[in-house]
């Protein structure tokens, strides 16, 4: 039968197969366990391998203009490889090191009992003249071994702390959520800002060697068939954070003042400087936090760990007049000529309250652009009971309020838009009053807005409408200097029409160029900047002063918020800061020639 | 209909099953000894183990009992049934980083072993009853679409080591129904491409014996010159994919393609699984006595590394003696294929054995450090419930092949 035949040719062909595999597998366990069973055997009787972690350098942050803002250090530790018979050495170590053994002895017992066979870190981050004397007594320690770590160093203290964020080691919550991942006790991770949000790109990833070590835990060399992995250091990050106006808008907050000051490019969304005031030095946590500092920074009532530029939510005050009146425009409440029905004098009773301006003697009557550039409430009041709740939350929900601005960095707020709903919720159906809308149109009561929300807000309006979603990072290479990632640009239209734009831009400027604007403290000579005053309601203490800006008013390169908390009208404090910022950047810039500008050279 | 229709005891191959109980027995003694280790944790999953061989055991005598004609029938709806469990599976929570599990009735088990089985008698349909020795490779397109389909999907959990379990099967099973050798080759060589162009020279030596192969079997020009232009564009796209992927995408691929290499040094594991296997030395260490399983230095020492953890006890004596059973018991059903009169069946049993040898040659490849580390369990020996009951399934359906053997 020709198919059994071809069925037992085939049947042949496969025993073959399947005894040569068997053969090969056979020919290799002889092999091991035969001809080099000795060899294998003395490895196995000594555990005489061992694995030594390399770690990656953290990956680099810098500053637009290429300077180092982040780097990273080798810093030494004491590492201890023997598994058994360590008693001695490490007692010998504690007491050559000044370190009661006991402790040290419990941490290893601790680290030993996550890794059972891996080298644990004893002591860390030792002192020059700490490793020059466990080089001198190296042989009294064997099993013991020095090993570089990278640890985060802030070259200039506390600058731009907010947004760098810090690194500190893993608390045992975070190890046993991130080990899978590849992290181990004592590694560095991110906890705040870009340190939080690239940590995976900026931590790299470890490399390995293998070493032999003899009975007593001596390292006698690399194990020269196993292959060291090199460790892949984290990329390099570039901000879009111009050094100088970084360390002008810090240096602004004197004298403990309190606050927040955000400089974003409106053509493009990259964020200038970010600041918030008070601010702390990031070594703190990269070198193993104390409890003392740790609590006196936990416990300070300035709480100086809190970025207040994206997490922190204040009225908008007048600064949000810009937007009643835009919901006023768009609507064909008004126009700009419009006069409205009762002038200021000083105040306006709606039902049986009294809603006071600011100015008690009354501005008169009034058309939109003189309302805002002497920030008339009188005016607004009238234009928040035209426009009721839903008019006003309606826009600030289009423009994007009350939601994140979406930056690149964690924890950053939505704030608040009341709507409708909201107040029926809060206070119950009915039940609050005419006077809300009122309130809401000058930007009082709940309405909740964060200072980078505000700049990135006007920079769109002297953009013409179009918003660019603010960004940080400006681009990311590899350690060899490889472009990996460029910006990508995001933008969306506000939904404010261009008419209403033009009129709300030229009232702006007329706030600061005009006589009797609020905001002439940030007038430059020779540039038209365009801004508004606020200042915001506070039930817990003095008010808030704002000033929000850009600049020049027709093609704006830069846009400002500055918020100084506690500090009364943002006329007389907050104003004169942006205008500093704003004059230093133009004139870096070459658009404005300042022969009485010093400006820092970037270092 | 008579449920028993065989023409005598004496077709039922004995030794067959004698090697795998033997075989079975030494895993329950390997997975109790590899999880007596200082790491506390698993001392109690041999128990589960022996739970899973009773259960293997009833899957293997109802293997044999039902006749085979009836997988024939329902080939089809079970392949249907296990692609729509590849692909929910995939849709499913994570489990350990990977989509391999579904949930049934608080068991975990992988849909990849019976889409394994499945696909064995869906090929086997389809191809049966033709003449592949004069498919050419149009011919051969539609039983190869029938296995890339679990091939995909089982290699996106991702599970690369189980994937190719089905480049496996069809390979020995079109070579079983005649397909010609020098096609099957044909067939492989833009694989080859792919990992020749890694080194230039070789590549180009392997274009040249392309090349020669079609003056050699007298290639006719129109399938000559698709082969070759195939295996030129992979072979020159290759490397401009590869160099234009930054190292960090390089690295994830190769963790996606394979889960179980370490990034922090893949050499680890395989140096101690060395060790273990070496230092067993000629006569073992002895039961239990294993000293680098004894400190856990093995990684997955009852799961994907228990030959390490046998062969460091049982020494090259042992390791001899396992290898002869795995030997027979593929021997045996060779012999079963060869006898089958019913193309079907033989076409089956074929597939079987092909996923079993398979998983021998390169688990213990992997662990003897001449493959790589793909996560491929040993079978019989490996810890894990469901490969132990599709194992035994799978020996029950060699044996009733062989009970029929003489049925057309």
């Amino acid at each position: 039968m020709a198919q059994d035949y071809k069925n037992s040719s085939r049947a042949a062909a496969a025993l073959i197969f399947w005894i040569a595999a068997l053969s090969v597998l056979l020919i290799r366990t002889a092999q091991l366990q035969i001809v080099e069973g000795a060899k294998y055997k003395n490895y196995a009787r000594q555990n005489r391998v061992r694995k030594v972690a390399i770690p990656a350098a953290r990956g680099l942050i810098f500053s637009r203009d290429s300077v180092i803002i982040a780097e990273s250090k080798p810093a030494f530790n004491l590492v201890l490889v023997a598994v058994r018979d360590w008693g001695p050495a490490v007692i010998t170590a504690a007491r050559i090191l000044g370190l009661d053994s006991n402790s040290v002895k419990q941490e290893i017992t601790f680290q030993r009992r996550a890794y059972p066979k891996d080298p644990v870190s004893i002591v860390r981050n030792l002192a020059p003249e700490q490793v020059a004397v466990i080089e001198e007594h190296a042989d009294k320690l064997p099993g013991l071994r020095l090993a570089t770590e990278s640890r985060r160093k802030a070259p200039f203290g506390s600058y731009a702390s907010h947004l760098i964020g810090y690194t500190s080691e893993l608390n045992s919550r975070e190890y046993e959520r991130l080990k899978d991942q590849g992290y181990r006790l004592g590694d560095f991770l991110g906890k705040g800002g870009l340190e939080k949000q690239y940590e995976n790109l900026l931590r790299g990833s470890d490399g390995c060697e293998f070493v032999e070590v003899d009975a007593k835990g001596r390292e006698q060399g690399n194990i020269p068939d196993l292959e060291r992995l090199e460790p892949v250091p984290g990329v390099n990050l570039y901000l879009t954070i111009d050094w100088r106006l970084q360390q002008l808008a810090e240096s602004l907050f004197v004298d403990g003042m309190q606050g927040s000051a955000v400089a974003v490019d409106p053509r493009t969304g990259q964020i200038l400087a970010l600041v918030s005031s008070p601010n702390f030095n990031p070594d703190l946590f990269s070198t193993g936090i104390s409890p003392e500092n740790w609590s006196r920074l936990a416990s300070d009532p300035s709480f100086p760990l809190w970025d207040r530029a994206i997490r922190s939510v204040y009225p908008p005050g007048s600064t949000f007049k810009v937007f009643t009146a835009a919901a006023a425009l768009d609507s064909g409440l008004i126009d700009e000529k419009k006069l409205l029905p009762k002038a200021c004098r000083g105040s306006l009773r709606i039902g049986n309250r009294v809603f006071k301006c600011w100015k008690a003697g009354g501005h008169g009557s009034l058309n939109l652009h003189e309302a805002i550039v002497q920030s008339c409430d009188v005016y607004f009041y009238q234009l928040g009971q035209m426009l009721g709740v839903q008019g006003i939350s309606d826009l600030c929900l289009k423009v994007g309020l009350g939601s994140e601005t979406g930056i690149d960095l964690p924890q950053e707020v939505p704030g608040l838009v009341p709507t409708i709903s909201w107040y029926e919720k809060r206070l119950g159906r009915g039940s609050w009053g005419g006077g809300v809308p009122a309130n809401l149109s000058i930007g009082q009561g709940e309405l909740l807005v964060t200072p980078l929300q505000l700049a990135v807000m006007y920079g769109a309006i002297g953009n013409g409408g179009m918003l660019f979603q603010p960004h940080l990072v400006l681009k990311i290479e590899d350690y060899k200097g490889e472009l990996l990632e460029k910006e990508k640009l995001k933008s969306h239209q506000l939904g404010i029409s261009p008419n209403a734009i033009a009129i709300i831009k030229e009232a702006l400027a007329g706030v600061v160029n005009q006589p009797g604007g609020t905001g002439g403290s940030a007038r430059i000579y020779g540039i038209e900047v365009a801004g508004k005053t606020g200042t915001a309601q506070n039930p817990h203490g003095d008010d808030h002063s704002w000033f929000v800006a850009f600049a020049p008013k027709d093609d704006p390169v830069i846009s400002v918020a500055v918020l100084v908390e506690n500090a009364g009208h943002g006329s007389a404090v907050a104003a004169p800061l942006a205008g500093k910022l704003i004059r230093q950047y133009l004139a870096q810039q070459g658009i404005t020639k300042d022969d009485n500008l010093k400006v820092t050279a970037v270092p | 209909m008579k449920l028993f229709e065989f023409h005598s005891n004496r077709d039922f191959d004995m030794q067959l099953l004698a090697s795998v109980l033997i075989l079975v027995c030494i895993g329950i003694l390997a997975v109790y000894s590899a999880t007596q280790t200082d790491q506390p944790g698993f001392e109690g999953i041999w128990r589960k183990q022996l739970v899973s061989l009773a259960i293997g055991l009833a899957a293997l005598v109802a293997a044999v009992v039902v006749p085979y004609r009836y997988l024939e029938a329902f080939a089809w709806p079970i392949y249907g049934i296990s692609m729509v469990l590849l692909a929910a599976v995939l849709l499913g929570p994570k489990h350990m980083n990977t989509h391999r599990w579904i949930r049934l009735g608080g068991q975990m088990f992988q849909p990849s072993e019976i889409a394994k089985m499945a696909t064995i008698f869906a090929l086997a349909k389809l191809i049966y009853r033709k003449d592949l020795g004069q498919a050419g490779f149009l011919g051969i397109l539609l039983p190869l679409a029938i296995v890339v389909v679990p091939l995909g999907l089982v290699l996106i959990e991702p599970d690369l080591g189980t994937s190719l379990s089905f480049g496996a099967l069809f390979i020995a099973m079109i070579f079983w129904q005649g397909y010609p050798v020098k096609n099957i080759l044909y067939l492989l060589s833009p694989v080859l491409s792919m990992v020749a162009v890694f080194s230039m020279p070789s590549w180009i030596g392997f274009m040249i014996l392309l090349l020669l192969s079609f003056w050699f079997f007298r290639m006719k020009f129109k399938y000559a010159s698709w082969i070759f232009v195939l295996n030129t564009v992979i072979g020159s796209i290759t490397p401009f994919l590869w160099q234009g992927l930054k190292d960090y995408q390089r690295m994830r691929i190769m963790i996606f393609l394979n889960p179980g290499i370490d990034p922090r040094g893949a050499g680890w594991h395989v140096l101690q699984s060395k060790i273990a296997v070496g230092s067993g030395g000629f006569w073992g260490q002895g039961f239990l006595e294993g000293t680098q399983k004894k400190l856990s230095f093995l990684p997955e020492q009852h799961t994907d590394f228990i030959f390490a953890t046998f062969s460091e006890e049982f020494g090259f004596i042992g390791c001899l003696l396992l290898l002869l059973l795995f030997f027979w018991m593929v021997y045996r059903g060779i012999v079963i294929a060869r006898q089958a009169r019913n193309r079907f069946a033989g076409l089956a049993a074929v597939g079987i054995l092909s996923i079993l040898g398979y998983h021998v040659i390169l688990n213990i490849g992997m662990a003897l450090g001449v493959l790589p580390v793909t996560g491929i369990p040993l079978p019989f020996l490996s810890y894990g419930g469901s490969a132990l009951i599709i194992n035994l399934m799978m020996i029950g359906l060699l044996l009733n092949i062989g009970l029929r053997r003489y049925e057309y």
